[in-house]
């Protein structure tokens, strides 16, 4: 996966709060710090599950992740705000 | 100069004729109308507000005209005209004044893009400044008129001006309008206070302009931080109570209350985080005046000590 080609983010977070806003659709976005932390991730460069996996499993077990990420990037693409492009 | 510096007649005159430069805040309308109600609204509302020379700038030129064909004479009309252009249906003529306070909001929030707008009342006290955005019934323009007659002075009673360099509020300072039981209510609880002509049977019932004390105006041009976002809602009965709401729920909300929030792309956005980020954010129902009064009173010295 990998951020929309049109998507760019801008950033704000209080404490566990995470708005982000989308450029190209003018949406903002409320996250909870996981679905920020994968945005985050993907933003970075991370493209596959396993480099997501190695990002976020330093503060996260990895059996943790593995259950939640799924729907976590099934709501980011639907947000349009990632692409399901192929690994 | 002041536009209470025009007699009545030099008055009727200029509206009827090249029109009246007035400065609100940063902003200068003229305006132009052979309606009396209109010279007769300024000229009690406005009294207080510097006259611009007519061959200076003007932002907005606007005039409120009478209407077309047997309209001029049959069910009386008033056309809001703009840059050539009448935005609106025209409407009976003796919502002439409210139509003109209406379309200077209109002109405002479809072109003053240099500012994030936010639909919402905003008063200050000590520099730092209360957002009070709420929908149309409640009650955020009665707490606002409440409040600037207990020591809170107005910015706006509408529209928040922020500006996207800095997160200041920018005054605007025109006049606030009061609807239906509002009108009583303020007038019960600051006998003091002057309205224009109260007008019935508008879309949003019978309406009345509050006249801004001069105080007010003196310091148009002090800008304010944010301090707090609060979401007001009166409701009948309740014990007045503040309780916190979260920043990016508000801002959320913030964004749903603004008039150009998308439009400003980023730069709202940031804007916006800013403002938010320097307040403390809270819904607030109340259904008494004073009970209110006692808790803005408590909350902004929580911020001077």
């Amino acid at each position: 996966m990998r951020l929309n080609s049109e998507t760019q983010l801008h950033w704000q977070h209080w404490n566990n709060e995470y708005l982000v806003f989308d450029l190209a659709t003018g949406r903002t976005h409320v996250l909870d710090t996981f679905t920020a932390g994968v945005l985050l991730a993907i933003e970075e460069g991370a493209s596959n599950q396993a480099e997501l996996l190695a990002k976020l499993g330093t503060s996260m077990s990895v059996d943790v992740i593995s259950d939640i990420l799924p729907s976590i990037l099934g709501e980011l693409i639907k947000s349009s705000l990632i692409d399901p492009c192929l690994e | 100069m002041t536009l209470s510096t025009l007699t009545k007649d030099d008055l009727d005159r200029a509206v009827g004729g090249k029109g009246v430069s007035l400065q609100t805040g940063p902003f200068v309308f003229r305006v132009r109308s052979n309606i009396p109600s209109v010279a007769r609204g300024l000229q009690l509302l406005y009294a207080d507000y510097p006259l611009i020379p007519d061959d200076e700038f003007v932002d907005f030129d606007m005039r409120m005209e009478r209407g077309v064909g047997l309209h001029r004479w049959v069910h009386r009309q008033v056309r809001f005209v703009c840059d050539g252009g009448s935005p609106f249906k025209p409407l009976p003529i003796s919502h002439a004044y409210p139509l003109l306070e209406w379309a200077m909001n209109w002109c405002i929030s479809t072109q003053a893009h240099q500012y994030l707008m936010l639909h919402a009342a905003v008063i200050e006290r000590d520099g730092h400044a209360v957002i009070l955005p709420a929908p149309p019934g409640s009650g955020k323009s009665t707490l606002c008129a409440a409040l600037i007659h207990r020591g809170w002075r107005l910015l706006s009673d509408e529209m928040t001006l922020i500006s996207t360099v800095n997160a200041e509020i920018i005054p605007l300072c025109r006049p606030v309008s009061l609807k239906n039981e509002s009108l009583n209510i303020i007038r019960d609880f600051a006998p003091s206070a002057v309205f224009g002509d109260i007008v019935p049977d508008t879309s949003k019932g019978s309406v009345g302009l509050m006249k801004v004390e001069k105080h007010h105006l003196d310091r148009v041009k002090s800008t304010a931080r944010p301090g707090w976002v609060i979401f007001p809602k009166y409701v009948p009965a309740a014990t007045a109570r503040l309780t916190p709401r979260s920043r990016a729920d508000s801002m959320l909300e913030l964004g749903r209350n603004a008039f150009n929030y998308g439009l400003l792309g980023a730069s709202g956005f940031h804007t916006l985080a800013d403002v938010v980020d320097q307040s403390d954010c809270y819904d607030f129902e109340y259904s008494e005046l004073d009970d209110a009064v006692q808790i803005f009173k408590t909350l902004a010295a929580s911020r001077s000590s």
